[in-house]
């Protein structure tokens, strides 16, 4: 088992697994509508699988659903001295609400579905209609304005080992 | 009556401010199945074009040989920043090699630059540029004012 309780992925390293559950700053590479690529900067939570969180209506979830591969390059902050990261590559799926609110979900979903929990099973908070807050994120996927999105691993590992061709 | 304003999108001017700032982008491109694939590479933006510069080894060279397609998104997003500070520019088009009279001045600008997975200087990478016909771009500081009068 992993330090977060999860069990070890085969296709993730552990170099990169431990550096994604480090660094949630993700750049999501889908396909548009005429199959060329491109790369929307976001939060990913890494933890049994990778876990985005996003607008149901956003330009990225219309791309999933016509084209369900997508492979992420997660980094270290845009100021950091040195540059680090690792690539994530797979299909992604669509949760249900019975999936993402389940009493007990990987820990990477558990941070997606209410990223103040910081990876614990706590169920969110959902305030009334009238009180919503800025940030308020459960809500939102419970109203079904956000989608939570798991992206199985295919290919996984720090960009330094698997960028150049075999 | 506060109005919203309708764009949180980076104007072209505000676009060439932020990009000339930034050093590293990512670059998304095409698999030989066409699927999506993703790397880092130095980056240099100069007279409305983002240049960028791969590894002759890497995936991310031969997928562009093979269907030019290419996204390089730029994001500043410091540690601990508000959210209100992110900025970020994602440019759309074809790859293209540089005009052979443009290399002696993008070789001297990005001998500077190392490659941001190695930390190296790569002299032998091969640059590209992509232009701004289609960027999609934001400025999370512009939600903030989005209902200023």
């Amino acid at each position: 088992m992993t330090e977060d309780g999860t069990r070890p992925d085969a296709a993730v390293p552990a170099d990169a697994a431990d550096f994604m559950r480090r660094n949630g700053r993700t750049f999501m590479i889908t396909l548009r509508a005429d199959g060329s690529p491109t790369a929307h900067p976001m939060a990913g939570f890494y933890g049994g699988a990778l876990y985005l969180n996003t607008y149901r209506k956003s330009v990225k979830a219309r791309n999933l659903g016509r084209d369900d591969r997508i492979c992420c390059v997660l980094t270290n902050p845009s100021d950091a001295a040195g540059f680090e990261g690792a690539l994530y590559r797979g299909r992604a799926r669509m949760l249900s609400d019975e999936e993402v609110f389940a009493p007990e979900v990987p820990p990477g979903l558990a941070w997606a579905r209410n990223p103040r929990s910081q990876g614990s099973q706590e169920q969110p908070d959902v305030p009334p209609e009238d009180e919503r807050r800025i940030g308020e994120t459960a809500g939102r996927i419970k109203r079904g304005v956000r989608v939570i999105f798991e992206v199985g691993a295919e290919e996984a590992g720090m960009l330094a080992e698997v960028r150049d061709e075999s | 009556m506060p109005r919203e304003h309708p764009t949180i999108k980076l104007t072209l001017p505000e676009l060439g401010e932020f990009a000339s700032g930034e050093t590293r982008c990512i670059v998304a491109s095409l698999d030989a199945e066409g699927g999506p694939w993703g790397d880092a590479a130095a980056c240099a933006f100069r007279d409305g074009r983002l240049y960028f510069r791969l590894p002759r080894a890497s995936r991310s060279l031969a997928n562009l040989r093979r269907d030019p397609r290419v996204c390089c998104t730029l994001e500043s997003h410091p540690e601990g920043a508000e959210y209100y500070t992110i900025k970020g520019a994602l440019f759309h088009g074809r790859a293209e090699a540089p005009e052979a009279d443009a290399r002696p001045a993008l070789k001297d600008a990005f001998e500077g630059l190392p490659d941001p997975v190695t930390g190296r200087p790569d002299p032998d990478g091969e640059i590209f540029w992509v232009g701004t016909d289609d960027v999609a771009s934001f400025d999370f500081a512009k939600i903030q004012r989005r209902f200023e009068s």
